[in-house]
């Protein structure tokens, strides 16, 4: 019986104690925003990122697939990827209001040519995440924010001195309005952009009622005024 | 050697460490303790990487995608450096503002440029690799050797979850190399990988199912630990030579050279590399994580050099290598096991049999725990690292598949263990040396070296222990100090695994070994010769199942695995620890009484029955299937003995006799 009881001393022993929180563990940034993680996204290539640029704006970047899979209100929610033994993709809200399904959709020097996309990384900035990415070896940086009604998405494309024009296809939406800045329209939807120039899109969801805007433009732009 | 004799030691063990009080308050005696690692609420505690900075800071990942550091293990503050990656689980702590992961999709550095204490770049180093978002798609890592170079391994996905290939990185394919279970669908699932500081990946050697520990040797040297299952008969310690096979077929077909299914084993069983080291499955655990090496100058104890390989069970094993014949072999000893018994029997069922791992030889690794007090081991003991105070820090995550995450820490007590040091091949034996100076008179008695080997096949559906077989000792030569011994060995042959079982053996103030068992791997000796024979099947025929019934070894079982819940007079009831969860809505928490009559009693039941309810466990009954644990002989044994013990009106004379 000894054996018994102790093994239930060891069973009762078990440390059940995970922790205390530690007082300056609340420095952390949870509370800052744009949060990037890489996660299971539905509709997306495998290790997406769910971004959220507020508590109450996200989107899905697909480094796989090339571009921003789908932009909602609300917050993604992670629980179910991280506790399912066998993973299960994260929770998009129902609110999605800008949606793109084409393939590398970017492309450089010609709107056929063949696309080699190479994933590089993302960094912080202030109110910004700059993801970025090489396509046949030319360097591009692409910036999420969001408006500062709250509202809408900005996002900027810096593409390469050295890669030939850009080529962007641009999807139509039924709930947001995209406009573009940066390029010309070539046919319907079709956009081309200069060598070491930006592409800047705006996405607002139409429900959204604002008469311009209120994004801070970067005045060292080159192409700032010419568009504007 | 069968695995009833082999079983008898064991038994009386466990009873001699039942007499040790486990739960006193006084001074444990531990030579290493386990510590606890307070993490803060709001951090996941499934710590999935480990790693200190150059100048000391804790660095920990975590696999719901965070980074965190300390600089004050024991009381903290933790501050949160990154987050959003994902199942990160594997750290390499540079500085305080560059630290690498190795994520499911990538390699990653992590830098602070602006020196806020918070990660603001995450750099892609290399993703040169495939991934299809499956559930056991893990990129394991991560160290560096001596040129900066990474060293990491990808392991391989699981049928039992979904693929997704939607816009996948690189072509899929889902052929076989051979039977394997666990397809390679992407490129260098099955590899260990190395990735340059400019970020240029090389493949390195592949066949490995799930490398989940990656390790660079004081020389500079990679092994890597795989995991038990098909093909990978048990779980392995290998040295990684650059272009290597070692095993697993699947990832075979991402190799250059590979020009289609390979149907014959025996083809890929000459192009195997055999491990250095194996960790039989069950008495070393189920699966191994990272191997580490003791650079800790003595401040960890008596094993400086050493490997420890942390193992998904509470576990930790100790492995000492040396080289014979130009390769590495050697022999592996538990170090830190916890006492798991009736808690590891009752949580081995279906997902949860992890926690005392599956397979025959499972038996001894939960019968044989040496007696600890204080904090237990959890299991999940998955990346570990020497602190620069010479503590070993174990970050602790079961995923999912069993209950325990966290942070521990194991601090020699400064008192010597009384352990084996180590075990040498000599010319025509092992050299034999311990921590402490022995018990002259039991180092020298033959009654104390009970040795026997056994080995494992190459085949596509693993493999048990076959050609197992007792060990003629022809001589014993203790040294005068008492802390050696050579032993001759009758037949001393390239591969086998020499397990010793040392009996009763103490140390000269009479300590008991804490972990009288190990394994030496003989892939060599000492003139090179190597193992000639087939890979693919038994020398020796397997005993007859049908041998004649033991009474007295159908009681030892029952001791040993039935009475915490029958009951020594086998009238069952309450389960212990149920008293605890009554109102947790189980339906039964109460063993079966042998002692009712009638047609529905349990001994009413014929034979067979019987055997298969021990075998399978009673259906939707809270008792464990032994048919993992117990061989069939074994089954029908303890079966003989409750109709002899209890089958009767009266307390039979055996029944009185087990404690
Ligand atoms: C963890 C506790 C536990 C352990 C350990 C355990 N049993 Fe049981 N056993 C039970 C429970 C619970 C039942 C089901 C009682 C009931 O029918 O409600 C049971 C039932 C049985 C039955 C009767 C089955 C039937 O259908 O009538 C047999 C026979 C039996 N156990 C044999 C064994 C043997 C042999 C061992 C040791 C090798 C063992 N048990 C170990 C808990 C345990």
């Amino acid at each position: 019986m000894r054996l018994l009881l102790a093994i239930a001393c060891l069973l009762i022993a078990m440390p059940l104690i995970q922790g205390e929180p530690s007082e300056n563990s609340k420095q952390r940034a949870e509370e800052r925003y744009p949060q990037v993680f890489r996660t299971f996204m539905p509709e997306a290539g495998p290790s997406a990122f769910a971004v959220q640029l507020s508590p109450n704006l996200g989107l899905c970047y697909d480094p796989l697939r090339g571009g921003v899979n789908q932009i909602w209100r609300g917050r993604v929610d992670l629980t179910p990827t991280n506790l399912a033994k066998i993973n299960q993709v994260a929770m998009v809200p129902e609110a999605v209001f800008y949606e793109e399904r084409l393939v590398q959709p970017l492309h450089l020097g010609a709107i056929d040519a063949p696309v080699e996309r190479r994933f590089k990384g993302y960094r912080y900035e202030k109110d910004v995440v700059i993801f970025e990415y090489t396509i046949n070896g030319h360097l591009i940086s692409e910036s999420l924010r969001m408006t500062s009604d709250g509202s809408s998405v900005e996002r900027i494309f810096r593409l390469p001195k050295d890669g030939g024009e850009a080529f962007l296809p641009v999807e139509p939406q039924s709930k947001s309005k995209v406009s573009i800045e940066g390029g010309s329209e070539q046919s319907s939807g079709l956009w081309t952009f200069p060598a070491g120039g930006e592409i800047r899109m705006f996405i607002r969801p139409r429900d959204v009622i604002i008469s311009h805007l209120p994004v801070k433009r970067r005045t060292s732009s080159p192409l700032a005024h010419s568009c504007s | 050697m069968s695995a009833t004799s082999s079983f008898i030691p064991y038994i009386s063990l466990a009873f001699v460490f039942a007499v040790v009080p486990l739960c006193s308050g006084e001074d444990s005696g531990n030579s290493y303790e386990i510590e606890e690692i307070h993490l803060p609420q709001d951090m996941n505690p499934e710590i999935s990487g480990v790693a200190f900075t150059p100048r000391g800071r804790l660095v920990v990942t975590n696999r719901h995608g965070d980074v965190w550091f300390t600089d004050h293990p024991s009381e903290g503050p933790w501050h949160r450096y990154a987050f959003g990656l994902h199942e990160p689980v594997g750290i390499l702590a540079v500085s305080d503002r560059e630290i690498y992961v190795t994520q499911r999709p990538e390699l990653t550095r992590l830098l602070d440029t602006d020196g806020d204490g918070v990660a603001d770049r995450y750099e892609t180093v290399n993703d040169d690799w495939c991934m299809t978002d499956n559930w056991h798609e893990f990129t394991f890592g991560l160290h560096r050797d001596k040129k900066g170079n990474f060293l990491l391994a990808v392991g391989m996905p699981d049928m039992a979850g979904p693929f997704n290939s939607r816009y996948p990185r690189l072509p899929l394919s889902e052929v076989k190399v051979q039977k394997e279970q666990k397809p390679s669908l992407g490129s260098y699932q099955g590899w260990v990988l190395s990735i340059s500081p400019e970020g240029k990946m090389i493949p390195v050697a592949s066949g490995f199912r799930q490398p989940a520990g990656i390790g660079i040797s004081p020389d500079d040297e990679v092994f890597v630990t795989d995991q038990q299952g098909d093909y990978i008969a048990t779980s392995t310690l290998a040295h990684i030579k650059p272009g290597g096979f070692y095993g697993y077929p699947a990832s075979l077909k991402w190799r250059e050279d590979y020009r289609g299914p390979i149907p014959d084993i025996e083809t890929l069983a000459a192009m195997r590399i055999p491990e250095s080291v194996s960790l039989p499955h069950g008495a070393l655990g189920g699966s191994p994580g990272e191997p580490i090496w003791d650079t800790t100058g003595g401040k960890f104890g008596p094993f400086e050099g050493q490997v420890f390989i942390g193992d998904f069970t509470k576990l930790i094993s100790r492995v000492f290598l040396e080289k014979v014949a130009g390769e590495y072999q050697g022999a592996a000893f538990p170090f830190i096991r916890d006492a798991v018994g009736l808690e590891a029997i009752q949580a081995n069922s279906g997902a949860n049999n992890l926690t005392i791992p599956a397979g025959k030889e499972g038996l001894k690794y939960f019968r044989d725990t040496p007696p600890r007090s204080g904090t237990p081991l959890r299991p999940g003991n998955m990346r570990m690292v020497f602190a620069p105070d010479g503590s070993l820090y174990s970050g602790q995550t079961t995923r999912g598949w069993g209950k325990g995450d966290g942070l521990q820490r194991i601090v020699w007590s400064g008192r010597d263990p009384v352990e084996i040091e180590a075990i040498r091949l000599t010319k025509d034996g092992f050299d034999i040396s311990f921590t402490t100076e022995m018990d002259a008179a039991k180092l020298a008695a033959e009654e104390t070296w009970k040795l026997s080997r056994f080995r494992y096949l190459y085949l596509p559906g693993g493999s048990y222990r076959v050609d197992v077989t007792d060990c003629r000792i022809t001589s014993i030569h203790p040294a005068a100090d008492g802390r050696r011994v050579s032993l001759k060995i009758e037949a001393l042959d390239p591969g086998y695994i020499y397990e010793f079982e040392p009996w009763e053996l103490v140390s000269s103030t009479g300590k008991p070994v804490e972990n009288p068992l190990a394994f030496y791997t003989l892939n060599r000796l000492l003139d090179g010769r190597r193992f000639e024979g087939p890979l693919t099947r038994a020398l020796l025929k397997e005993k007859p199942s049908n041998s004649e019934i033991n009474l007295t070894a159908g009681a030892q079982v029952y001791s040993a695995f039935c009475m915490i819940c029958h009951q020594a007079d086998g009238r069952g009831g309450a389960l212990p620890g149920s008293e605890a969860s009554a109102g947790s809505g189980v339906v039964s928490l109460a063993a079966a009484n042998f002692r009712q009559r009638g047609p529905d009693s349990p001994l009413a039941k014929s034979d067979e029955d019987l055997v298969r309810i021990v075998t399978h466990g009673p259906e939707g009954k809270p008792m464990p299937p032994f048919g993992g644990v117990l061989s069939q002989e074994q089954i029908r044994n303890v079966i003989a003995y409750l109709r002899s013990a209890f089958g009767k009106s009266e307390p039979s004379p055996e029944q009185k006799s087990v404690k």
